[in-house]
């Protein structure tokens, strides 16, 4: 983009809408480059993305709708897509299409143009669609739409000059017509309309009232709630909706899907060609052979096992050159101090506090969360997670979850973290909120030293891996609960595969800088102000108060001796350290000669369960807001505790 | 205390007690006529209460210019069959859902893959590639080609 300095800047705002999977993030990226921020919508947890550029003298901010295949109002985002676009706030909406599935495209759209907003199409993968026997004429598309049609490349960028100079162009034209439907759906839409026009029922100017009169033929669930007036219309919607339906022998809303469809395959019909023989290009064949029934489940594992191990393997590298570097620091920074003077209590919080919490959280962050988000951008980008899903759907069904949910719980083995993150990939909130409350409940790496190092090691394997089952139990259970218990619809699997292709590096990089950004701002002033709190009621002699002040839980309530408090207090900060700091705590490396094998039971299932940790809790705060991870907190513990206690009513009764 | 457990079970794995909730749920589900919004979508877990959906099948045909016998679900096709899209039975977040991606009435498909055990099912649609569970599969009756 050639940046002009203008004196008589004008400014004007482009919405960004389109399907998923359409190379809308690409588009963005070219556009504005690094001038961008990403913000949640008010009150919802959809990402918006601003960005500006300057454009022949004009500074044109661009926002990144969501991903939609419809303005439906269903689903989050679409809520906030629609709502976003009726405030009147972008001048024109910039809709990109994917040349290559023109229809399904076309038919958003058809629903832009029923808002009576300005648009222009932009038209991607022009070339793609060729390869594959399919010919778009723009001029004839452009011309049966009404709206200027651009071919571009959101790879390479071309023809972007021409859809900016376009934008700015029509942002000040008069708004297309929406095609025609058929003769019987118009009649009631005329009617309807003018109903709207001719009372005042509170709906603002700009609103198309053609386009109110869809909706409520649609029964659309938000229109009512927002314009509360249009109730006097009920009576006459009802006749209407009644008079179609026996004529079409459909709903309404499917009649009027069907309409837009037809006026799309008209249009379309006329403005391409496909020819007869499309060739079998190599990432159909690709994509053939990733869903394969046998092969398909080859290639997962193959997929999961490496970027399991080389997060891990790579991670762990990474994690152990990072602590040692950490170690010299901080033993060089000690050596700084004492030759200056200071020491005792200051010392101490200074290194074990600050620093110590710092190298931590920093250790985390590089090793592991980098690289997952690393991972899981490329898995993103390539279309190849509703592949798994697919795979893995008749699976995750049989613990009353979707396909996807199977990566985020293998996840979970390894570091909530990650895990708790991956959530997202999950399509409604419902199931994301389900699963962030799941998958902290399965033991991490750490948590697997706890039972390890307690369990196997003075009670048996079996014991061990009894205590692996009822986990598995346990998150199965809840699982079901929560299903049950929380409002929200889910419809089931219907999902889009989108075409595999080669992720874009700099995109990738991108959206593993931006998310590891955001982790780094909330999770580290957590994990630093959680050691330096622990380290200051360690120098001020407070902590074994904390441990006694624990006692009535700890020993009253699950029996288990009192200088378990530490192991508490600690795994909060890194599970990790529980065991070790109750070793030094109770002085001993034995821990048959401080606890009874009913209490050491009792102890690592409450430490599997009891609390995430706080880098977990932290990437909670960033994915799930407050509420929620002040539930999933309360939860666990209630469940540990319960569980806990069940455990030891049930050991002691046995024993 | 076997009752316990036994509950327990049935909780966790989805046995006869949990089934027979299902049920209750859907029949009032049923008893509804399509076109009111519900607030409880099915999920296409698909214990279902296939008299429900059958006698749902027989009302909405009833209004089409197919008779019952000739239109089958989709899930009952084979891979790399085709087939046209008549109707679907189901809430309206399902249905809306389906038309948005293109399944309307009339569409003609083809089944691409079908996933292993009770597994999803591929469609190619309009130009697209779609991934369908086997429990919305069922629900929509289609005339094969």
């Amino acid at each position: 983009m050639v940046a002009e300095k203008d004196v008589e800047q004008k400014d004007i705002e482009i919405a960004l809408v389109g399907n998923p999977n359409v190379g809308k993030s690409m588009l963005f990226n070219q556009l504005t480059g690094l001038n961008q921020s990403v913000g949640n919508y008010p009150g919802k947890t959809v990402e918006i993305a601003r960005g500006t550029l300057v454009f022949k003298g004009f500074r044109i901010e661009v926002v990144d709708l969501p991903g939609i295949y419809s303005l439906s109002a269903f689903s989050d985002e679409e809520v906030v897509a629609r709502d976003y676009i009726l405030s009147g706030s972008p001048g024109l909406i910039v809709n990109i299409i994917d040349a290559m599935a023109l229809e399904r495209n076309l038919y958003l759209t058809l629903q832009l143009m029923e808002m009576g907003v300005r648009l222009v199409l932009a038209l991607n993968f022009v070339e793609d669609a060729k390869k594959k026997g399919i010919e778009i004429d723009v001029n004839s598309l452009s011309r049966e739409l009404g709206i200027p049609v651009i071919a571009i490349n959101a790879v390479s960028g071309l023809g972007i000059s021409e859809l900016m100079a376009a934008a700015i162009k029509y942002a000040t034209a008069e708004p297309p017509r929406r095609p025609r439907y058929g003769k019987e759906v118009e009649m009631h839409l005329s009617e309807i309309s003018r109903a709207i026009r001719t009372t005042d029922f509170g709906i603002p100017e700009n609103l198309s009232p053609e386009w109110v009169a869809i909706k409520l033929l649609e029964g659309d669930p938000i229109i009512l709630e927002r314009f509360p007036k249009l109730v006097h219309l009920d009576h006459k919607i009802k006749t209407i909706k009644n008079e179609l339906e026996r004529v079409h022998g459909e709903e309404p809303s499917v009649v009027i899907a069907s309409e837009r469809y037809s006026a799309i395959h008209r249009i379309v019909k006329s403005s391409s060609v496909l020819h007869a023989s499309p060739i079998t290009t190599g990432s159909e064949k690709v994509e053939a052979l990733l869903t394969h029934r046998y092969f398909g489940y080859l290639i997962l594992l193959l997929v999961l096992g490496g970027m399991f191990y080389s997060i891990f393997a790579i991670g762990g590298k990474i994690s152990e050159i990072f602590d040692g570097g950490f170690n010299l620091l901080i033993d060089l920074t000690r050596g700084a101090l004492l030759s200056q003077g200071i020491a005792g209590p200051a010392l101490d919080l200074l290194l074990n506090g600050i620093l110590f919490g710092v190298a931590a959280a920093l250790s985390i962050v590089v090793s592991y969360i980098l690289l997952f988000y690393l991972a899981l951008s490329i898995l993103e980008d390539t279309g190849y997670l509703p592949r798994a899903a697919f795979l893995l759907d008749s699976l995750m069904h049989k613990l009353g979850l979707h396909g996807k949910a199977f990566i985020p719980m293998l996840l979970g083995y390894g570091c909530s973290v990650p895990a708790c993150i991956s959530c997202k990939i999950m399509e409604t909130w419902k199931e994301r909120m389900i699963l962030g409350a799941l998958v902290v409940m399965i033991p991490c790496s750490a948590r697997s030293v706890i039972i390890l190092g307690v369990a196997a090691e003075y009670l048996g394997f079996a014991a061990a891996m009894g205590i692996y089952l009822l986990d598995i139990l346990v998150v199965v259970g809840i699982g079901r609960l929560l299903f049950r218990a929380m409002p929200g619809e889910s419809v089931g699997l219907i999902m889009e595969m989108p075409r595999i292709r080669m992720f874009k590096l700099w995109l990738v990089l991108k959206k593993t800088w931006l998310n590891t950004k955001d982790f780094v701002f909330i999770g580290l002033p957590l994990i630093v102000a959680g050691s330096f709190l622990i380290e200051a009621l360690r120098v001020t002699g407070f902590l074994d108060q904390v441990v006694l002040a624990l006692s009535p839980f700890t020993y009253g309530l699950l029996g288990m001796p009192v200088a378990v408090g530490i192991s508490i207090i600690f795994g909060m900060l890194r599970k990790e350290m529980a065991l070790v700091m109750l070793a030094t705590y109770a002085n001993t490396l034995d821990f048959s000669s401080i606890m009874s094998p009913v209490q050491m039971a009792v102890f690592t299932i409450f430490m599997v369960l009891y609390m995430p940790c706080v880098a977990t809790i932290a990437a909670l705060l960033k994915e799930y807001k407050v509420k929620w991870t002040v539930f999933i907190a309360a939860l666990n513990l209630a469940v540990a505790t319960i569980v806990a206690l069940a455990a030891r009513l049930l050991l002691s009764l046995i024993f | 205390m076997f009752g316990i457990t036994d509950a327990a079970s049935a909780f966790l794995f989805g046995t006869k007690p949990d089934r027979q909730v299902m049920n209750k749920d859907d029949g009032n589900a049923c008893s509804e006529t399509s076109s009111e919004p519900k607030v409880e979508e099915p999920s296409d877990d698909n214990e279902k209460n296939e008299q429900c959906i059958i006698n749902e099948y027989y009302r909405l045909s009833k209004k089409k210019r197919y008779s019952l016998e000739e239109l089958v679900p989709l899930a009952a096709l084979e891979e790399g069959q085709k087939g046209k899209i008549i109707l679907a039975v189901g809430g309206r977040k399902l249905i809306s859902r389906l038309c948005d991606l293109g399944l309307t009435p009339e569409t003609e498909f083809k089944v691409l893959k079908k996933g292993l055990l009770e597994g999803p099912i591929i469609l190619e649609i309009r130009s697209c590639e779609l991934a369908i569970g086997r429990g919305i599969a069922s629900k929509v009756l289609v005339k094969p080609l």
